[in-house]
């Protein structure tokens, strides 16, 4: 019975990866050669961050001692990425999931349906964990080599890790739907977007400092984990041939698991069927009622999906707040970052490329349009049997995604140009090209979903988080970039100005935009109304 | 009102309704019946423009559905079997979106949702947002999204499941009104008492094709519908 469940839930992931959903053909070859490029991409980009963070870290712990202290570190970041990236996963996953209630109505345990569910969420922990326990143990191995034993205690520490990962992640999942259930969805959506965003930002901002600190400070490191994070400082010692360290690790995230998983199906029926509270309604002011013309009301129904969707708000709302965030960096810390810019004046001079690349990756994860027709889900009906062209429908999708997105990156693109300082050409550009980039987004993501759509989902998480419409989206445009980088950095760099070479990518991102605005327009119309 | 000529919808090779043609009069309530997959939901969304189809042409109001959709759509309001509706909006939200896009004024909209909201007994529940709304509640509020614009036409697929007794009750006698002011409905259903005492007309399917069809009186003659049904299903009555 349990193989069956998993064998669906696989199923369902790699039908969602891989089968169109109406069409129920399977991707064509070149696809999957598209997305296992893609795949390589994503993660050559993290485990090569993890790679310049590990190779500064080696050297240091090695020389005092503190090899445990390296594999601690490399737990923790895999601990720290996991539980960040993972936890409205576990929570939708586990109590959102459209089929709880069919498969509890069956002569099914919980506590299997749970372990079912719990089983793909631990490959997703297993990935997530992998991307610094890899990079750390090749680092480790190539400049340091395994102690006798070493080398077997850190790969069972690697797989043993997303267990811990998945305990710690259940749990936040678990207090995630209780609050859920209690407060307005959007409005702790949004609470948990600002308190991540804040983490988020501290640890980007002090991450030099911090990366310092821990190199230089290993010690008090190794004292502060010993005393408040024993599983990771026993991994670590593990690791450097402390077998029963290793052992005590084991031992500790398999009772931190065990624990968990049992709570969690003592509790599973109860959570899976806590509803919101369900309040009386009030007396209807009828005289408050507006009227809108059908373009407005396609228009606020966009929004009021964005704001009242939890998974679409967190999840995408999340590179707006970023957008915003770059300007406001730029901003405090203006005069370092002058300081830093004016000791290099081949640097200085492709200031605006920077500002331009740093709102472009951004923007690349800023992709609002893009689950916009999955979303429709089964309510579709409503608006294909309404008196409205599908090119109407398809524009309220990508003007909401330029409401949000081109105003905001043209703005933030002149703060950062008439803070730095930058020629008025410049200034023009720093606004322009990033606006441009916002609308190439919108519109690459509106025929990305087209393109894969799904809409037989069972929680909104998969539209907005996991779609392969998404990822072509999001990786497309940071290849893009990319590809820009390093056609100035090795081709042009000599021959054109930053500015030209702006000026230029401008409107290269203009003229791509063009072109998929018609496609999204002739095509995207016949695939709506073939949906 | 509706005429559906040649109609014929397949999936891959399956042939999901096969040359139907029906002809759905103004004034009349037209039941559809027929078993499980027999094409009565495929019929229902070729007819509202959500569902292209191969071969054949049907008009709404002498406008082809595939050449002047919105003309038909302006006129028609569908109501499917599964109301999933916007669980972002309030019920007033969702009513009030319906009927901006039909261009419904202020004080017509309102009238409507008074009336409506009256009769099924919903106007204290439309603040609330529609995930917390129960099946029939959800259905109450597709029938009054339906009701609100004034169609002339109005499609319905099994109506009436997970309706209380009191609102079954009430949506009948709005679909009696709604024909005698010229209207007409054309709806599935599986309760064939309902279609019975309700249609003038009705049309039996069978694996696509349309086994009988015409005045209720004709085609149940001196049986029950029920056991014209079931001789026409080939199962003893």
């Amino acid at each position: 019975m349990i193989k069956a469940l998993i064998r669906v839930r696989f199923r369902a992931l790699f039908a969602a990866l891989f089968q169109q959903s109406r069409r129920k053909r399977r991707q064509s070859k070149g696809m999957a050669v598209l997305f296992a490029i893609l795949f390589i991409y994503v993660a050559f980009v993290f485990f090569g961050l993890f790679t310049i963070m590990f190779q500064q870290l080696v050297e240091p712990y090695h020389a005092l001692g503190l090899d445990w202290l390296y594999f601690a570190t490399a737990g923790l970041t895999g601990l720290a990425f996991s539980i960040l990236g993972s936890v409205f996963a576990t929570q939708s996953q586990l109590y959102d999931a459209k089929d709880n209630d069919l498969l509890l109505s069956m002569p099914i345990r919980p506590r299997l349906i749970l372990f079912s569910r719990m089983v793909p969420l631990l490959a997703l922990n297993l990935l997530f964990s992998a991307m610094s326990m890899v990079p750390a143990g090749v680092i480790y191995g190539a400049n340091v080599g395994f102690a006798p034993g070493g080398f077997v205690a850190y790969l069972l520490s690697t797989l043993a890790l997303p267990f811990l990962a998945q305990a710690i992640t259940c749990l936040l999942g678990w207090l995630l739907h209780q609050l859920l259930q209690r407060m307005n969805k959007s409005l702790a959506s949004a609470l948990y977007l600002l308190v991540f965003m804040a983490v988020y930002f501290y640890v980007y901002t002090q991450a030099s400092q911090l990366l310092n600190a821990m190199a230089s400070n290993g010690e008090a490191m190794a004292n502060a984990l010993r005393s408040w994070a024993w599983p990771l400082y026993a991994m670590g010692q593990g690791c450097t041939g402390g077998l029963p360290f290793l052992a005590g690790f084991l031992a500790v995230t398999a009772a931190a698991f065990g624990l968990v998983y049992w709570f969690l199906s003592v509790t599973f029926m109860h959570s899976a069927f806590l509803r919101r509270s369900v309040k009386k309604g009030r007396k209807v002011d009828f005289g408050r009622l507006e009227t809108r013309s059908a373009v407005q009301a396609l228009h606020r129904r966009e929004m009021k999906r964005f704001l009242g969707c939890p998974a679409y708000l967190t999840n995408l709302g999340f590179g707006l707040v970023m957008i915003a965030a770059v300007a406001v960096a730029g901003l405090i810390f203006r005069r370092q970052i002058l300081d830093f810019l004016n000791l290099i004046p081949e640097l200085n001079a492709l200031a605006p490329l920077l500002v331009a690349a740093c709102l472009g990756f951004m923007i690349s994860c800023t992709c609002i349009s893009t689950p916009s027709v999955s979303l429709e889900g089964k309510t579709i009906w409503i608006l294909q049997s309404m008196p409205l062209t599908p090119r109407q429908i398809l524009l309220s999708k990508l003007w909401l995604h330029c409401v949000l997105v081109v105003p905001l990156s043209a703005l933030s693109g002149l703060v950062l140009a008439l803070a730095y300082g930058f020629s008025p050409v410049d200034t023009v550009l720093s606004a322009l090209c990033p606006a441009a980039l916002g609308f190439l987004c919108g519109v690459l993501g509106l025929v990305c979903g087209l393109q894969w759509v799904r809409l037989d989902w069972l929680s909104e998480a998969y539209p907005c988080k996991q779609s392969v419409a998404l990822m072509v989206t999001m990786f497309g445009l940071m290849g893009l970039l990319l590809i820009a980088g390093l056609l100035y950095g090795f081709v042009l760099y000599s021959l054109v100005s930053a500015t030209v070479f702006l000026a230029g990518v401008t409107l290269v991102l203009l003229l791509l935009s063009a072109i998929l605005y018609r496609a999204a327009m002739t095509w995207g119309v016949k695939t709506w109304q073939a949906l | 009102m509706l005429r559906i000529n040649r109609f014929t919808k397949t999936y891959g090779n399956k042939v999901a309704v096969d040359n139907l043609n029906l002809h759905i009069a103004p004034g009349e309530i037209f039941g559809f019946i027929g078993h499980n997959g027999a094409g009565k939901t495929t019929t229902l969304k070729a007819c509202c423009g959500i569902l292209q189809f191969d071969q054949g042409e049907i008009t709404v109001c002498g406008h082809s559905i595939r050449k002047e959709p919105l003309a038909c759509k302006q006129s028609l309001a569908y109501i499917p079997d599964n109301p999933d509706l916007y669980e972002f909006l309030t019920g007033l939200q969702y009513l009030s979106f319906v009927a901006d896009i039909y261009g419904i004024s202020k004080a017509d909209r309102q009238a409507g949702i008074q009336k409506y909201g009256g009769l099924l007994g919903m106007t204290d529940d439309l603040s609330l947002p529609i995930s917390q709304y129960s099946h029939g509640m959800k259905q109450k509020v597709a029938v009054m999204s339906a009701l609100i614009h004034r169609p002339k036409l109005i499609l319905m697929d099994e109506p009436f499941v997970g309706l209380d007794p009191l609102a079954s009750h009430q949506l009948k006698n709005v679909m009696a009104q709604h024909c005698a002011a010229g209207g007409a409905i054309f709806f599935s259903t599986h309760v064939l008492e309902v279609a019975e005492k309700l249609c003038h007309k009705v049309a039996i399917i069978k694996n696509g094709k349309l086994v009988a069809a015409g005045p209720m009186e004709e085609v149940r003659g001196n049986a029950s519908l029920e056991e014209v049904f079931l001789e026409l299903e080939g199962q003893p009555s």
